[in-house]
């Protein structure tokens, strides 16, 4: 008969054998004096080691000096915030500030031009796209291809824009005010997020929150 | 409480636990337990959580007891048990033992503490982890940094000092 190896005993011991080895060990060590010996020995040592363990009670010596060292040690670490984990925060800030002077900006245009101080916006923005659209950068790359020239591409669309109504104007407004500000919106929270994710990290994430505690708590991390 | 102050609530008797094992000195092991707790919160940003935060902090404190190891190794190499003959901080079997029975398990924990000192630092850590914190060898072997094979190699050959000095000390027979 094969006896079982030391390692197979002390794995079986430690229960770290698959179901498959365990079975086949515990099969062996039922017909086999020898290997039981072996057991109980290791078994035995086993013990004996942890008969030195040290009890709970004995754990607390120390305990009013460990408390008095307590107060003594470093409360705070040491920052662990880099530029970089900055850099989100103050951007959007100046995000926010830019697009609030932005908003404040077209206010004070509007109410200026009620208030006749300054000229119609519309006939302006009119008179500006007019230029964009027949700048020669579009005439030599787009309208080329199309065998267009800029003034008639500018005078179509305006002309188009002149004879659409006034509630389809205000509704293109809107949509474009829309999708302005949902881009701006998710700039915002795109950064906020990114900026979470920077003190976490910065934090190891296992100072804050409930979460942090619960692992603290369980001795477990990750 | 503050969050040093729940790290240390929440670890403080394992790792004083683990420290006790390797330096063997309860004293010694409360020290060990200081400089840990001051390390591990000074290293927290290095903690990477990809590994349990339980095995960081053991790593911490073996090697922080095997440095405490090391610098003592040119003082007296008796503990603090053998120069005073007093008894090892350990739990009795219960509040009815009988004298003789006081004696043996006394004898049984020089003997083990005895041989405990014997073994090289690795494995000692590498014992205690399993009998005094009964982590499993994956656990251990993350503690540690070394493979599942070498915490097998360092357990057998720990617990087989121990049984040799058990069995020269009549506690254990011969197999």
């Amino acid at each position: 008969m094969k006896h079982l190896e030391d390692w197979q005993i002390q794995c079986f011991l430690d229960g770290e054998l698959d179901p498959g080895s365990r079975d086949r060990v515990q099969t062996h060590l039922q017909s086999c004096p020898r290997c039981q010996d072996s057991l109980q020995a290791v078994q035995a040592t086993s013990w004996a080691i942890r008969s030195t363990k040290p009890s709970p009670e004995s754990l607390r010596y120390g305990s009013e000096l460990w408390q008095s060292l307590t107060q003594r040690l470093p409360r705070r670490r040491a920052s662990t915030l880099s530029w970089f984990s900055l850099l989100p925060p103050f951007l959007l800030g100046l995000l926010g500030t830019s697009a609030s002077l932005l908003i404040s900006a077209t206010h004070a245009a509007y109410a200026l031009q009620r208030m006749g101080i300054m000229p119609p916006m519309g006939s302006t923005m009119v008179d500006r796209m007019a230029g964009v659209l027949a700048s020669p950068v579009l005439e030599d790359t787009v309208y080329d291809r199309f065998g267009w020239s800029g003034d008639q591409v500018s005078q179509s669309l305006i002309s188009f824009w002149g004879d659409v109504n006034q509630s389809t104007h205000h509704a293109v407004g809107f949509l474009a005010c829309l999708f302005l500000l949902g881009v701006v919106l998710s700039s915002f929270v795109m950064l906020y997020m990114f900026w979470a994710l920077c003190l976490m990290r910065a934090d190891g994430g296992v100072l804050t929150g409930r979460a942090g505690r619960a692992r603290f708590r369980d001795g477990k991390g990750g | 409480m503050d969050a040093f102050g729940l790290l240390v609530s929440e670890h403080r008797p394992r790792v004083v636990r683990t420290a006790y094992g390797i330096v063997g000195s309860l004293q010694e092991a409360e020290e060990v337990a200081q400089e840990v707790f001051v390390k591990a919160w000074q290293s927290l940003p290095d903690y990477n959580q990809v590994g349990a935060f339980s095995s960081w902090l053991y790593r911490i404190t073996v090697n922080a007891s095997i440095d405490r190891l090391r610098r003592r190794r040119d003082e007296a190499s008796l503990d603090e048990f053998t120069q005073s003959g007093g008894t090892l901080p350990v739990a009795s079997r219960g509040e009815r033992e009988l004298p003789e029975e006081t004696v043996v398990r006394e004898d049984i924990a020089r003997i083990v503490r005895e041989a405990i000192e014997e073994l090289p630092p690795n494995a000692r850590a590498t014992l205690i982890l399993r009998e005094y914190e009964q982590l499993s060898y994956k656990e251990i072997a993350e503690a540690l940094d070394i493979p599942i094979g070498t915490v097998m190699s360092r357990l057998n050959y720990a617990r087989q000092v121990l049984r040799r000095r058990l069995i020269e000390g009549k506690h254990l027979d011969e197999t």
